[in-house]
């Protein structure tokens, strides 16, 4: 009988224990905005991967749509169901960093194992932390956009490269045929498309804008706003007329109507031919295309234009099993994480150069791209993120689309040059200080 | 006797319990915490902690804030041509329907169709067909020779207010329709017959019997469909996400509380549409219609 009695109480222990086990393993919420189908599936792949190198973890991959991920970010953390690693574009990273949601320290860590020499620079200084030292979040991808442009064509009439202002004014000017219905650069001239910003921004960077100050107010500069916004304009009458933005951009181009244009490298397959609807209409159009991530502003300033994901480790308990996640996205897993998209995904650490490289895309075009692809992350800067000072504030003037307003606003000749910098001066300071 | 009354009367409360719950927890308690929020100074660093008090702060800023004085044009605009423009569309398609004829009940389910569509497949297809760059609605117009070069309907400054009330106008018209068309079947046929006699046309009658007679459900809808139409936000934020001019009040308060996580200011908006919204009510319950 007591036998019976131990015996029972035995088992019941086993079965606690190992029920016990089982609740053992912490689970990992990860907000991922790859939330594609087949790149879902590339992250439960990683998923795996990992939880077999950490048995005691499990990671959740939970698909968050960027659009919306302000909402969710802000109603979970008033029910204090934040995940515990999320993937933030660039302008949510120091938002969210001043906010409290992330653990800067333990960003900050990873960082320092992965070593910060292996990152490129450009997006190390993005993701700085807005309050104090360290990182905010750990960069993870991105995109550098860049002029994307005929070499054939420059060839055959002796330009030099696009890459001082100069030069594109000269090629863009050399190429333009509208008679012919040849243009020579498309930039963005669409007032309602982030695109036209994004354009612009690049080359008010080369002319060393920056529009915050080292105390966090804003100061334009309006001498060198103005002249940028009439090499600007002038730039565009280069181009086709019309609202431009990188839809047109890329069919201009496809189709051999324009013998440069800004995009990113997510276009690589649509230039080689990749992909059906895109398909171009020059022949071997790829192996005659270069590209030109840095351009270089009358003063000589190098400025490159990109968009950084950054990986948040959020504050929770589970710091050391986020940290590990994220330790090895960027490390073993990384390969397999840049692969979902070799065009979109441009790699933030030179340890995976090689392999990124060797994907087919590459081998349409001339060799040397991935590299210069790359190089130019060393130089990709961004308004509100400069002096290694980061300014959330940044966040909102993006949110309220007010730069490609303005610039929407002086192509149509609605307003001068110096009158569009003062309006602009007023309305981020408006933004700025609440 | 009477235990068996409070039997019964606490069997009712019981049977109130579960509706009363999702009242507080999806009416009242929302409301009550978008009054507290507009006196706070609630961002995401505090959101769901301790805010500091703010007072009447909030309200300050957002009266002078210049876009919410925009916004509140907007919105108006916005709200009253939409609203006039679905009362006119559905007073025609009633009195289209009104009459019998082959194929009415046909007619009718047709009619209906978008009201009864999701508003996200409608926007999509909208913005599709209006698309300046290969939308079939600019091809069409442009081959016709109607106008010259493609339109950008959704993205140019007054034009794409104008589009957002057409969208509303058409979407809502079947809503109206139905209600006035119950409306015009029970006006007493003899009005119609007396008219007849006295030789009157159809304009007269329709000025003279229908018109009168739909007063008040016309009335009544214009008030309904206002208070919905002000708080409106999916159509816009599908059509244009408000740009070019369509920011109506409920995407700024989008805006502030989701793109600048400002919630105090999210909810002080909010609170002033809410009184905007009574004070127009009673206005035009007072004034305009006179009840």
């Amino acid at each position: 009988m007591h036998f019976k009695v131990l015996s029972i109480v035995v088992m019941m222990l086993l079965i606690m224990n190992g029920c016990q086990k089982v609740d053992q393993k912490t689970s990992i919420h990860f907000w991922t905005s790859e939330v594609e189908q087949d790149r879902i599936q590339v992250q439960e792949k990683l998923a795996e991967r990992f939880e077999a190198s950490n048995p005691n973890v499990d990671v959740r991959i939970v698909p968050v749509d960027e659009n919306v991920l302000p909402e969710k970010v802000a109603a979970a953390k008033a029910a204090g169901s934040l995940p515990n690693v999320m993937e933030v574009g660039l302008v949510r990273i120091s938002t969210y960093a001043a906010a409290g949601v992330f653990n800067t320290g333990a960003a900050t860590e990873v960082i320092n194992e992965l070593g910060k020499d292996t990152f490129y620079k450009g997006p190390l200084e993005l993701c700085r932390n807005p309050r104090g030292e360290g990182y905010a979040a750990i960069p993870i991808d991105g995109w550098i956009q860049g002029i994307w442009y005929r070499k054939d064509l420059f060839r055959e009439k002796g330009l030099s490269k696009p890459i001082t202002w100069q030069n594109i004014l000269n090629a863009a000017k050399a190429f333009n045929h509208p008679e012919k219905a040849r243009y020579g650069i498309v930039i963005g001239t669409d007032p309602q498309k982030l695109y036209t910003q994004q354009v612009f921004e690049q080359f008010a960077l080369s002319n060393g804008i920056r529009i915050f100050r080292e105390d966090g107010r804003i100061e334009m500069d309006c001498p060198r706003i103005a002249s940028t916004l009439e090499y600007y304009t002038e730039l565009a009458g280069y181009g086709p007329p019309g609202h431009n933005h990188w839809r047109e951009a890329r069919q201009y181009y496809i189709t051999g109507k324009a013998a440069m244009m800004f995009y990113s490298p997510y276009i690589i397959d649509d230039i080689a031919g990749l992909v059906e609807k895109y398909e171009p209409t020059v022949p071997q159009l790829a192996k005659k295309t270069g590209f030109v991530p840095v351009i270089e502003g009358p003063q000589g300033e190098k400025a490159g234009y990109g968009e950084i994901y950054a990986l948040g480790i959020c504050n929770s308990e589970r710091t050391e099993e986020s940290k590990a996640w994220v330790r090895f996205l960027l490390n073993e897993g990384y390969g397999a994480w840049i692969s979902m998209s070799p065009g979109g995904k441009t790699p933030v650490r030179k340890t995976v150069l090689e392999e990124w490289k060797g994907h087919h895309y590459f081998s349409y075009y001339e060799p040397g791209l991935a590299e210069t692809i790359a190089s130019g992350m060393e130089n990709i800067q961004r308004w509100g993120y400069s002096a290694g000072m980061t300014f959330p504030k940044i966040g909102d003037i993006h949110g309220l689309k007010l730069v490609p307003m303005t610039v929407g606003r002086i192509l149509a000749k609605k307003m001068t040059a110096t009158d569009a910098c003062l309006k602009l001066q007023k309305e981020m300071e408006a933004v700025t200080s609440k | 006797m009477r235990t068996f009354r409070a039997r019964e009367a606490r069997l009712a409360y019981i049977l109130l319990i579960p509706s009363l719950m999702i009242i507080l927890g999806i009416v009242i308690f929302p409301l009550l915490y978008n009054v507290w929020l507009s006196f706070h100074d609630v961002t995401l660093d505090n959101l769901g902690d301790q805010a500091p008090f703010a007072g009447i702060g909030n309200y300050a800023k957002v009266l002078g804030d210049v876009q919410f004085v925009q916004s509140l044009v907007v919105t108006l605009v916005y709200s009253v041509s939409g609203v006039i423009l679905s009362l006119i569309i559905g007073l025609a398609a009633a009195l289209l329907l009104n009459r019998p004829f082959r194929g009415r009940a046909l007619a009718r389910g047709i009619f209906l169709f978008p009201y009864v569509a999701p508003a996200v497949s409608l926007a999509f297809i909208w913005k599709w067909m209006l698309n300046p760059v290969y939308g079939v609605g600019n091809w069409t117009l442009v081959e016709t020779g109607i106008i010259q070069h493609t339109i950008a309907w959704l993205s140019v400054e007054p034009l794409a207010l104008f589009t957002v009330i057409l969208f509303e106008g058409w979407r809502y018209f079947p809503f109206d329709m139905l209600f006035i068309l119950a409306r015009l079947q029970a006006i007493p046929h003899e009005l119609y017959e007396a008219a007849d006699v006295d030789g009157a046309g159809a304009r007269q009658k329709f000025l003279y019997i229908t018109l009168p007679e739909l007063k008040y459900i016309l009335a009544a809808l214009f008030l309904l469909r206002f208070i919905w139409t002000v708080n409106k936000f999916d159509d816009i934020f599908l059509l244009t996400g408000g740009a070019a001019g369509t920011k109506v009040l409920p995407l700024l308060i989008y805006d502030y509380s989701f793109r600048t996580y400002d919630f105090g200011m999210g909810a002080a908006i909010s609170m002033l549409l809410f009184f905007f919204l009574l004070l127009s009510m009673a206005t035009y319950v007072k004034k305009v219609i006179n009840w």
